[in-house]
Order: structure tokens, then C-alpha cells, then sequence
């Protein structure tokens, strides 16, 4: 049982990254190579608050999810300036700097990393493994909800346009880089969000944990399932998710399937696997339709 | 009468490095007139259209509209005080339907709109505002289309419903009959004139001059970023300036011709 709760909260951590991402890239299309900097720095935050202030998880929580938005708005107003390629080569760069200052800083524990912190709790109740991958999901189930509601709104309709065409966007009267940064805000406030659940849950956390590598990996999540398509990067974020996992019994070919995978991936779903205009989104709407048709004719 | 006119720019200057691609122009576009700017490629049309909206800062002068000073604001603020525009290469956000195309366009840009959704009830009212603008340009039939779908002269009408949605005083059309067929092109001109019956000023970039003098109460030729001509359609388009910024000089056919 244990197993599977430990599972399912790294799952949820990741899927929270996978979608917080999702809303600078897939819906913003603002490419952002150093997401993990800010699961980071939610982490960090979070971590040093509890072992050093003595401060709970929840506070810690919504406090590690105001720095993380704070740094995001940060990147946000650079990235104002700078443009595609240029931009994904200033959060690559965000990502080592963060990775570097954690890992030289004794402030933050160096390279020891920080040891010692707290799991969440209520009252006298400690949370479990159990009550910790609740607590994972139950954030997703919040993540999403915002994210359904976000692309209903203008504000969704505003980021796309801004995706799609800038020129267009702001002859539409849409305050380019108002939205640009809000979703910067957004997105790297939820990977705060991630990075202090993840700190509480694994109890000691280093600057590794923070790689590019992860950055990577969230990327990857978001591409796999389809930019900008919610279903999508949640069953991006849930097969990367687990695939160490899965594929724990090739152990040493683990990186060489995980990569042929997503090569495969973009040879025949360039969209992502639920992406708009993928076959297999196509093909699973039409199933739907079909079935539906036939409860209708009964 | 200091400022009868709707849009005034006055000795607008534009360069880029080296290179001057607007030089000393000045012109005024009066309330309810169709004006045309015509000129050869390269004349600098786009550049001046860019100046007015704001996507270019110029390089001298001011460009006034309604008496106040807009060059220097950013695009979408002279967007949302009345200049709307259509690209010559058309621009439509074409994973979104026809309808949500227009309704981005049409949603205010406060803060307690931004994060409402469509359905509710305040964002209703953009709902039948965004339908209106699409009945208006005859493409109600393809509200849910997605705007991919949609071919050449749809989408020209798709960026001008675009426009009209914002209710601008002043219509900026760069082009917008470029790589249409005959029938489209009668229609869409057709549907100019009724803007203009309608009180909507319409300043119009085209190319082909025989378009520009059948729609445009008022013309204004551009060569190598100067202003050559201005004035009535007919009269402009005989001027011998404007005849050899387009044909080259006469005198190149020799004396027999």
C-alpha cells in the first residue's frame, strides 16, 4: 500500500509540474527549458521556512507559491524583451544559476541539501504516505479546475491569440505583455506550489533534484501529451510519470526506451497524443460520438 | 476649425538604420470619407499603416487622432481607443472558431472580464456583439468553423468583423481585396460602402488603383516614402507625378510615341 501512495504523490508532483508548465508553453507559447528552477525554488522556500523559522507546511506552502510566482513575474518582464529562441536559452541558463545557488549557498544546505523537514500536518495528525498522495491529487484536482476555468475565460482566449500571433493579439487590444507575464505568474506559482509539496513529502531535498534533466522531463510531459490540450499533458505527466517505474526491469536501457519513445511519439503525433488534430484524439471522439448516437437511437 | 479632421500626422518621419522609408509625410483623414493610399511596392504603405497603429514609435512627427496625440502608445491602446486594423496577410488564430476569433477581439480588457468565462453573464452581451459583427460581414453561417477552415476572402471578412467588433471610429484596411476573385472583390467593396454609410471612417491601402479610385472619396499617392499626390481620385491618378512614380518617365518611349 505504501508503495503505491509513495507512487501516486510522485505521480501527482509531476503532473502539477506537467500542467503548471503547460500554461507558459502550451497555452502562452512561451518556450521555457528551466521550469524545474521554480519547482525549485518552491522546494527551497518551503524547506527553509520549516527547518529553519520552524514554520508549518501550510503557510510555508502558500508563501513557497508567492516566491515562485515572484520569480516567474520576474522571468515574465524579461521575457518582454527576448523571444523564442532566446528566451529558451535564458530559462535554461535561470535553471543552472538556481541550481548553482542552492548547491554552493550554505544558507540553503549546499551541497548537503536540506534534511529535516517536517511532513504537513493537521491538528496533532501527522500526514502518511496515504494522506500525502490525497493531498497530491487533491492539488491536481484543484490545478485543473483553474486550468478548465482559465481557458474558458478570455484570459485562455487572450493567451492563445498571443501564442498565434502577436501582431494579431495586440491589434485585438490585448495587452501582449500583461498576458505574457500572468502566465509566467501563473504557471511558475503553481511549480512553487509542486516544489513545496514535493519538499514535504520526500522530507530532505538537494540541489540535484532540481536539474535541467527535470526540466526536461516536465517539457517532455507537455509535449508527449499535446501543448495547450489539459486531458493531454495529464496523461503526458501520468505515463513519464511512472514510465521509471514501469520500466524498472531494463533498468540500465531505462533513458534509451524512455527517449525512444518520445521519438516516436513525434514521428506520428507531432501534435502530442491528445493534442488537437492528433488522430488518436480523433479517433477517441469519434468512438464517443458513436456511442452516444447509440444511446440516443434506443 | 483647428481639427475637423479625424486622423492628422504631421511630417512623419521613418528610418530604419540607414534606410528612410517614410519622409516628411503629413495628411489628414476627414470624419466619413473612404481615403485611399496608393503607390508603387515599396513606397513605404505598410510602413505608414505600422506608424498609425503604433507598431513602429517614428522616427519625427506626431500622428494625432480625434486631437490627441497617439504615436508612441503601444499597439493595443490605440487598438482600444479606435484605430482597428486588418493585415495584408491575413491573420486569423485558426485553432479557434470563427466566432472565438471575434469575440477576443470584443471582450474588454478589464480585469474582472479577463477571468470570466464566456457563458456567464456579463460576457454574454460580447457573445451577441461578436454574433452582430459576423451577421454584418455575412459569415454567420460559419460562426463554429474552425478559422483554419475558412479560405481567403472569408478570412479577409473574418479580420474585418474583427475590426468592427471593437466599434472603431477610424478603419484601417491594408489591402484587404489582395488575391481575391472578381465576385469576392465586388462584394467586399460593396460592404466598404456600407460602413461608410454607416459613419465609419476608412482609410485604405491598395495596390491596384482602379479598386482605390472606384471606393475612395479622397487619394494619397506615396513613392520612395514621400508623398507625391493628394486629392480627388480622378485627379490624382492623371497627375503626371503619380503617372511616372508608375509607368516611369515619358520620355524613356522616345518622341514618336
Amino acid at each position: 500500500m505504501n508503495y503505491w501512495a509513495v507512487l501516486a504523490t510522485t505521480v501527482g508532483i509531476w503532473v502539477l509540474l506537467a500542467l503548471s508548465l503547460n500554461i507558459i508553453t502550451g497555452e502562452a507559447g512561451q518556450p521555457n527549458i528551466g521550469h524545474a528552477a521554480f519547482f525549485g525554488i518552491g522546494a527551497y522556500t518551503s524547506a527553509v521556512l520549516n527547518t529553519r523559522y520552524g514554520v508549518d507546511f501550510w503557510p510555508a506552502l502558500i508563501i513557497a507559491v508567492l516566491v515562485g510566482a515572484l520569480v516567474g513575474a520576474l522571468l515574465g518582464l524579461i521575457s518582454m524583451r527576448l523571444r523564442n529562441d532566446f528566451l529558451a536559452i535564458t530559462t535554461i541558463g535561470l535553471n543552472f544559476v538556481t541550481v548553482a545557488v542552492f548547491q554552493t549557498v550554505p544558507y540553503f544546505g549546499g551541497a548537503m541539501g536540506i534534511g529535516g523537514i517536517r511532513p504537513p500536518r493537521i491538528g496533532g495528525f501527522t500526514f502518511g504516505p496515504l494522506e500525502l498522495a490525497l493531498l497530491s491529487w487533491v492539488a491536481v484536482l484543484l490545478v485543473v479546475l483553474l486550468n478548465y476555468h482559465l481557458q474558458r475565460a478570455w484570459f485562455g482566449y487572450a493567451l492563445r491569440a498571443i501564442r498565434d500571433d502577436e501582431a494579431a493579439a495586440a491589434a485585438m487590444g490585448i495587452d501582449v505583455r500583461r498576458y505574457k507575464v500572468l502566465a509566467f505568474v501563473i504557471g511558475t506559482g503553481i511549480a512553487g506550489l509542486a516544489g513545496s509539496i514535493y519538499a514535504h513529502f520526500m522530507t530532505f531535498i538537494s540541489a540535484s533534484d532540481f536539474g535541467f534533466n527535470i526540466s526536461v522531463t516536465i517539457l517532455a510531459m507537455v509535449v508527449l501529451g499535446g501543448r495547450g490540450s489539459i486531458p493531454g499533458v495529464l496523461l503526458g505527466g501520468i505515463v513519464l510519470g511512472m514510465a521509471p517505474e514501469v520500466f524498472r526491469f531494463i533498468s540500465d536501457y531505462r533513458l534509451l526506451v524512455f527517449g525512444a519513445i518520445l521519438v516516436l511519439v513525434m514521428r506520428f503525433f507531432p501534435s502530442g497524443l491528445l493534442g488537437q488534430g492528433s488522430r488518436l484524439r480523433e479517433w477517441l471522439v469519434g468512438v464517443f460520438r458513436r456511442e452516444g448516437a447509440g444511446v440516443h437511437v434506443r | 476649425m483647428l481639427d475637423e479632421a479625424i486622423l492628422h500626422l504631421d511630417n512623419i518621419t521613418m528610418k530604419f538604420g540607414g534606410l528612410t522609408a517614410l519622409e516628411n509625410v503629413s495628411f489628414r483623414v476627414k470624419p466619413g470619407q473612404i481615403c485611399g493610399l496608393i503607390g508603387p511596392n515599396g513606397a513605404g504603405k505598410t510602413t505608414l499603416f505600422n506608424v498609425i497603429c503604433g507598431v513602429y514609435r517614428p522616427t519625427g512627427g506626431t500622428v494625432r487622432f480625434k486631437g490627441e496625440t497617439v504615436s508612441g502608445l503601444p499597439v493595443h491602446r490605440i487598438a482600444r481607443r479606435g484605430i482597428a486594423r486588418t493585415f495584408q496577410v491575413v491573420k486569423p488564430i485558426p485553432r479557434l472558431t470563427v466566432l472565438e476569433n471575434v469575440l477576443i477581439a470584443g471582450a474588454s480588457d478589464l480585469l474582472a472580464g479577463t477571468w470570466l468565462p464566456f457563458t456567464t453573464r456579463g460576457q454574454r452581451e460580447v457573445r451577441d456583439r461578436a454574433m452582430a459583427a459576423l451577421v454584418r460581414v455575412g459569415l454567420a453561417g460559419e460562426a463554429h468553423l474552425p478559422a483554419g477552415q475558412l479560405n481567403l476572402g472569408y478570412l479577409r471578412r473574418l479580420e474585418l468583423a474583427r475590426a468592427l467588433i471593437m466599434n472603431p471610429s477610424l478603419l484601417l484596411l491594408d489591402e484587404p481585396v489582395a488575391g481575391l476573385g472578381y465576385d469576392a472583390v465586388e462584394d467586399f467593396l460593396a460592404l466598404v460602402k456600407e460602413l461608410r454609410r454607416d459613419g465609419l471612417t476608412v482609410l485604405l491601402v491598395e495596390h491596384n488603383t482602379g479598386v482605390a479610385e472606384a471606393l475612395c472619396d479622397y487619394m494619397l499617392v506615396l513613392d520612395h516614402g514621400r508623398l507625391i499626390a493628394d486629392g480627388e481620385p480622378g485627379r490624382v491618378l492623371t497627375d503626371p507625378a503619380v503617372v511616372e512614380a508608375y509607368l516611369g518617365k515619358d520620355d524613356s518611349l522616345g518622341p514618336s510615341a
